[in-house]
């Protein structure tokens, strides 16, 4: 299996995954603990309206869907305050209306039609440099956001309201937050595809939030662990010669079984030796 | 009394909320050491009001102005504590007591800038006086009732406010906790003014030293005593002095 890393596809998957693992673990928290899993769901479809729209006109479909994909958050951010819409409709809308977009102009494209099944699914093998460029570019932004932000985002995300009365500008880190989450979505389409990133934001959480009750652990935990399933699911997709998109989160499923097991195993013989030790 | 030292003054304050005008005309003091009780049925605006006490929202029309003397800071609702109605937040959020008591201090720190040694004493110091400094590394999630809400008061107390606003405080407090929460309401009112929302009439009768009641405008109340004629004559809806358990030298019949 050494000779691997003797190919340049297989070197570029190894780094996407440690940055998709960073960008996912950082902001999947923040979309975990702010219960915004739905809100992202929706950004994630709608991206491939821009997709489909990059395809139609020529441009790098990704930077389209990012665009695409940032405008639609900050309307979902600021339509959720108004108390006269019901949020979740509005964004199953969104979620439909854009994949219904994507897929018209992909086939109002002249030609050759776009390998539709890489941006559903991902395809880490086929990853190129310039989307590492694009992925650590966008580590380091959130990276430094978090650093500059870290307490800001505890708390507002923790109690809004409160934050607001402690005079932190809670809009607009909302609003950078969403754009974050709307970016680090659109990056990692290439890794794991638009319909399975979800769960790259949420299941590595899912297992840090079995051994974490701490916002910063989670973060450090989950990226350990998106790691571990980006690698796990590498590994299986070469040998078994299976989707990498798929594999990776069956991996990240498989890790979050396990852990849930052994956890509660430890409840049990922490229950039995607390009982053992009761007199008589 | 009359040389008591005002801190905040509303001025024919009218809020709301986009088209819906929820209060209409207020006009309210607060001096040093006061007890306010705020009551009203539901929807009549007592949130507005803290909220615009706060600065959650600017009124539509009207005025505030804080009288706080040594301030050299040009915003002064840092010096109001805060304990926000306990229904809307996440038990499930990853957060420990210690950081939940952090935030209080945020508006002080600022931006970009990480607390100080002096910040974390004064967690720690909010933490022992109010009993739960045991709890520093629990998450938030795994405390009781009665424990979450010192953990609220906490962080509402450790910026030392000029005033402490309560909104309804005794949602998941139970009975016994019930009793040393409001001793500690007395004990701190010595140091600042507090305002108190509450639907528990008992309560607030027992404990505030004047009242405000709400319904679209307000109506002041210089004293603790609620009867049928004073709910009456402030077009307070009458059911609600029909709810929960009410001391009889509180309330009097209606007719008597």
């Amino acid at each position: 299996m050494l000779e691997l890393f003797r190919y340049d596809f297989f070197i570029h998957a190894l780094l996407a995954s440690f940055l998709t693992a960073v960008t996912c673990g950082v902001i999947g928290t923040y979309i975990v603990a702010r219960r915004i899993v739905f809100i992202s769901g929706g950004i994630s479809h709608t991206s491939f309206g821009g997709i489909g729209i990059g395809y139609y006109l020529g441009i790098n479909p990704i930077l389209c869907a990012a665009a695409f994909s940032i405008l639609s958050a900050l309307g979902v951010e600021s339509l959720s305050k108004r108390s006269d819409l019901r949020e979740d409709s509005l964004i199953g809308m969104m979620w439909s209306l854009g994949m219904a977009v994507g897929i018209i102009f992909i086939f109002l494209t002249p030609g050759y039609a776009a390998n539709l099944m890489s941006y559903l699914f991902g395809d880490i093998l086929t990853v190129t440099r310039m989307d590492i460029y694009l992925m650590a570019g966008l580590t380091i932004i959130i990276s430094g956001v978090f650093f500059l932000f870290y307490k800001e985002i505890l708390f507002l995300s923790f109690d809004r309201e409160f934050a607001q009365t402690q005079r932190i500008p809670v809009s607009f880190i909302s609003s950078l937050l969403i754009s974050l989450v709307a970016l680090t979505i659109v990056i990692n389409i290439r890794i794991v595809g638009i319909i399975l990133v979800i769960s790259m934001l949420t299941i590595p959480q899912a297992s840090a939030n079995l051994i974490s009750q701490n916002f910063k652990t989670i973060i450090f935990y989950s990226i350990a662990f998106a790691f571990l399933s980006s690698i796990m699911g590498l590994i299986a997709s070469y040998i078994i010669n299976i989707p990498s998109g798929a594999s990776i989160i069956f991996s990240a499923a498989i890790i979050y079984w396990t852990l849930k097991g052994v956890v509660s195993l430890g409840h049990r013989i922490k229950k039995r030796k607390s009982l053992d030790q009761l007199p008589g | 009394m009359a040389d008591k030292q005002k801190l905040v003054e509303l001025n024919s304050i009218s809020a709301g909320y986009q088209d819906r005008l929820v209060l209409e005309n207020i006009n309210l003091t607060l001096f040093e050491q006061d007890f306010l009780g705020v009551i009203g049925p539901n929807g009549s605006g007592k949130t507005t009001l803290l909220k615009t006490l706060l600065g959650l929202i600017k009124p539509f029309k009207g005025s505030i102005r804080f009288y706080f003397d040594h301030d050299n800071d040009h915003d002064p609702r840092k010096r109001i504590g805060y304990l926000p109605q306990q229904t809307m937040f996440d038990r499930k959020f990853p957060i420990t007591v210690k950081d939940v008591v952090f935030s209080g201090l945020c508006s002080r720190v600022g931006l970009f800038k990480a607390f100080s040694n002096r910040d974390r004493e004064l967690v720690d110091h909010t933490l022992e006086s109010m009993g739960i400094s045991e709890l520093k590394h629990r998450s938030i999630g795994s405390l009781s009732g009665g424990q979450m809400q010192r953990v609220f008061l906490a962080r509402a107390l450790v910026s030392s406010p000029s005033i402490l606003i309560l909104d309804e405080p005794d949602t998941f407090v139970d009975q016994t906790f019930a009793h040393t929460f409001y001793e500690t309401l007395k004990e701190l009112n010595r140091q600042m003014a507090i305002i108190l929302v509450s639907h528990d009439l008992g309560i607030i009768s027992s404990h505030v030293k004047t009242i405000a009641c709400i319904n679209r405008t307000l109506y002041y109340h210089d004293s603790n005593i609620i009867d049928g004629k004073l709910l009456e004559s402030y077009h307070c809806p009458i059911d609600l002095i029909t709810h929960g358990d009410l001391p009889h030298r509180v309330l009097k019949k209606h007719g008597e």
